[in-house]
């Protein structure tokens, strides 16, 4: 199929589906919490692709890649501007700190349970690249979806204040997770032909790049803000900022999202307009998400060999690691707000966002094995936790 | 402050491509940072315009032309090549958009001095510029070779060529100054019946003098094209009862739904050769004219049209063959006053029996000046049937497309502020916003 005609296939997909679905999943019934937002859509993909009416061909993925690295690049600012000091400040220490424990907890069951059954059982995952896909499936597993506890959280978790507790706790989750996995692209970067760049020179040259985007981001809104002051003039200024530093990611091998989300950080805390421009960018937030969840869907293709017991293995040490981080990440928080962090385990766009990102980065069998793992992972995450949450109403 | 920022992006811009450390065959990659670069350019050329009182598309085309492959070489011919679909589909959009704005009371109002004035400057305005380039074209040496008829078929050519309209200029510049009154209504109108028209005349023009220039002439088949603008409309006609159909289902997000009808119409009408303008401007004309949804639809498409204007006029400009200029500017500036000439007299001699109002005989011609896609269209089928003529008269036309399309939306948006329409829809808008659409 080709691309053009795919792309619309998926954008009319998600927009009918965002537009009529997202009001009925609000008031749905919690037993019917089985179908999440992010399920939905990657349920979707999945049917479009090689195992439904097989629309997707290997040869997308290529093609797809400015799309996807745009897309990235749009949720990375929409993810930075969120970051305002002002506000994170007023957050309670209890919660970022639970957040980054929980992190840690979870990462070291992946990362160090996946190491050790391969060292007790040689033959996981055969052929593939060990190191690197025991790290990055920890590192992009740390995340949790806000948009599906949102939906979760509406239906059933009454109190307003532990809501937010929980969407605090994601999003700091989120942040680490995309720094991680910028870590990692420093260290397991592939020869693409570049200068020969060592992992410091990677981190820096995003962090100098996001900084210096970020700050000529804040200028140039600044300006636009006095002389254009409508929203398609300042759609126009964010597109071009996000087109031109996603592109810069992609031309030097860096991550979209980490370029990207360091800009929002610097407009976040140095622009007057940066609430402005959040409110501007989230009104294209669920598109942007859905063509996401639709794309990875679509993306599923055959199993690589020994896919199985890698992905049980996964399951069991994400979920281990999650309820053990949320548990210990729960005893910093008061009593009250404990139970709705307890089962935070989805994982969503941002997830899957990362796992595209890695399989066009490096494009092998490890990155194809990660794709599929945390694909799958999703689904199963994505129904287990609303159901959690409901058994324990 | 804006330009310092855009110095520097530009200096990050000539580093990336002198430095030699990146991959210069990663032409996506490349495409996307000009690209962005690009629309950023055209944002603060914009600005400036506007502060200028001039309208912002002409920002926008002088952006596109600094930047593109003449001068600064930032977005280079291959990077330009690439971005052609976005182009195409931000062209399409804005014929949606132009549809949208052809409303059926205006027509039936004023169809005859539509139908006058488009006809006045086909085939006079044709005549006028044909002639008045004999006597020049008979004294170019580059042209001793050539017999009288051959002279005659090439002014023809000529002729035609030049009395093309820009569809997209004129929409642009309406949506910008949010004009509203008599002189729009009828310069909209003539600039897209002048649309077909001139597509008709072109194909009959070559088929009739065509064996003069070339003795192997694959003549254009005129069935064929009939059958083609057949096709175009009855797709139109799809494409609007499609996008009445997502407008019924889809709240939510409707610009990114005519987005993504543009890059369909535009796909399907190069995989079934229909002409996508022609296609957009009924589906357009059909879901702003015939369903519930018309006026909501033409309000959301017009609030997005800023960024699609700076894309599509961006590229455009980059596109612009500034190189041509240089070498037959004292030509290219002879057809420009003559076209201009001739759009005047045409414009007045239609306005006459069309019983259009004095302001319309009066500044009407002035939007009439913008030219672009179409006689570039035309040109590229000429060199391609007729490489010697039509490589000549490629050089004369492309460089005064040049000068037209630069001069054009000024002109434009001169006639709307001095006949008072400018700013007159505003009311209109906001009122269609208010009231919750």
């Amino acid at each position: 199929m080709k691309l053009t005609y795919l792309l619309i296939l998926i954008g009319v997909i998600s927009l009918v589906a965002s537009s009529r679905l997202f009001e009925r999943l609000r008031s749905l019934p919690s037993w019917r919490m089985f179908f999440t937002t992010s399920t939905l859509f990657l349920l979707i993909g999945i049917m479009i692709g090689p195992y439904g009416i097989n629309l997707v061909s290997r040869t997308v993925l290529a093609d797809l890649k400015p799309v996807t690295v745009l897309l990235m690049g749009w949720v990375g600012l929409v993810l930075g501007l969120q970051l305002r000091w002002r506000h994170l400040r007023r957050t309670p220490w209890r919660i970022a700190l639970g957040s980054q424990l929980q992190a840690l907890v979870a990462l070291i069951f992946i990362a160090a349970g996946l190491l050790l059954c391969h060292r007790l059982w040689p033959g996981l995952a055969p052929g593939l690249e060990h190191s690197r896909l025991f790290w990055l499936l920890a590192v992009i597993g740390l995340s949790t979806a806000p948009e599906v506890i949102q939906v979760s959280g509406l239906a059933l978790i009454s109190r307003s204040h532990s809501f937010r507790t929980a969407l605090l706790y994601a999003n700091f989750g989120r942040i680490t997770a995309i720094g991680a996995v910028g870590l990692l692209y420093a260290i397991y970067r592939p020869s693409l032909g570049l200068l020969p760049q060592t992992p410091l020179l990677w981190i820096g040259l995003t962090l100098c790049l996001g900084l210096i985007l970020g700050l000529l981001s804040v200028f140039f809104t600044q300006h636009s803000a006095d002389k254009i002051g409508d929203e398609a003039g300042y759609l126009a200024a964010l597109t071009g900022m996000i087109i031109f530093a996603a592109g810069l990611a992609y031309y030097l091998h860096l991550s979209p999202l980490l370029l990207t989300l360091l800009m929002g950080l610097v407009i976040a805390n140095r622009s007057r307009q940066a609430v402005k421009m959040f409110e501007i960018l989230s009104r294209y937030d669920q598109p942007v998400f859905m063509l996401l969840l639709i794309l990875a869907g679509s993306l599923l293709d055959t199993p690589i060999p020994g896919l199985v017991p890698l992905l049980l293995l996964y399951l069991l040490l994400r979920l281990l690691g999650k309820l053990s981080g949320n548990q210990l990440a729960g005893s910093l928080l008061p009593a009250h707000n404990r139970s709705s962090i307890r089962f935070m385990l989805p994982q969503g766009a941002l997830t899957l966002a990362l796992a595209i990102n890695q399989l066009q980065i490096y494009a092998d069998t490890t990155a194809s094995a990660v794709f599929q793992v945390q694909l799958l992972g999703a689904l199963f995450f994505s129904y287990l936790s609303p159901l959690l949450i409901g058994g324990r109403r | 402050m804006r330009f310092l920022v855009l110095a520097v992006l530009f200096g990050l811009m000539l580093l990336l491509q002198g430095a030699g450390f990146v991959d210069p065959s990663n032409i996506l990659a490349r495409s996307m940072v000009a690209f962005g670069f690009l629309i950023l350019a055209g944002t603060v050329a914009g600005g400036l315009t506007r502060r200028l009182r001039l309208p912002g598309i002409t920002g926008y085309l002088l952006a596109g032309v600094i930047c593109g492959p003449d001068l600064l070489h930032l977005v280079r011919a291959d990077v330009l090549q690439n971005l052609n679909f976005i182009n195409s589909t931000a062209l399409t959009f804005i014929a949606l958009l132009a549809g949208a704005e052809l409303k059926v009371s205006m027509l039936r109002e004023r169809l005859r001095g539509i139908v006058w004035i488009a006809a006045m400057q086909a085939v006079p305005g044709m005549l006028l510029i044909s002639a008045a380039f004999l006597p020049i074209f008979s004294y170019l040496p580059s042209l001793a070779g050539y017999s009288f008829a051959q002279l005659v078929a090439l002014t023809l050519l000529l002729g035609l060529i030049s009395v093309a309209v820009s569809p997209s200029t004129t929409v642009a510049v309406i949506v910008e100054s949010r004009a509203q009154g008599p002189v729009k209504d009828t310069v909209l109108g003539v600039t897209m019946v002048m649309d077909v028209m001139v597509i008709l005349l072109f194909t009959l023009l070559v088929s009739l003098v065509g064996p003069l220039l070339a003795t192997d002439l694959t003549a254009p088949n005129l069935l064929q094209l009939f059958l083609e603008i057949a096709f175009s409309l009855l797709a139109g006609g799809l494409t609007g009862v499609i996008g009445i159909l997502i407008l019924h289902f889809i709240k939510q997000h409707q610009t990114l739904v005519m987005l993504g009808l543009g890059l369909l119409i535009v796909d399907l009408s190069h995989d079934f050769h229909l002409d996508p303008l022609l296609v957009a401007i009924t589906g357009g004309f059909l879901i702003a004219n015939f369903s519930e949804y018309g006026e909501r639809f033409q309000t959301n498409i017009e609030k997005a049209s800023l960024p699609i204007f700076l894309v599509f006029f961006a590229l455009a400009g980059a596109g612009l063959d500034f190189g041509r200029l240089a070498g037959t500017w004292p030509l290219a500036l002879a057809l420009v006053l003559l076209r201009m000439g001739a759009k005047l007299l045409t414009t007045r001699w239609g306005a006459m029996p069309g019983r259009l109002e004095p302001t319309v005989k009066r500044y009407g011609w002035l939007g009439f000046i913008g030219q672009a896609g179409v006689s570039l269209g035309f040109v590229m089928l000429l060199e391609e049937q007729f490489p010697e003529a039509g490589g000549f008269l490629k050089q004369i036309i492309v460089a005064a497309i040049v000068i037209n399309q630069i001069i054009g939306p000024v002109l434009l948006q001169y006639a709307f502020d001095r006949c008072g329409e400018t700013g007159r829809a505003g009311a209109v808008t906001d009122k269609s916003v208010a009231s919750g659409d």
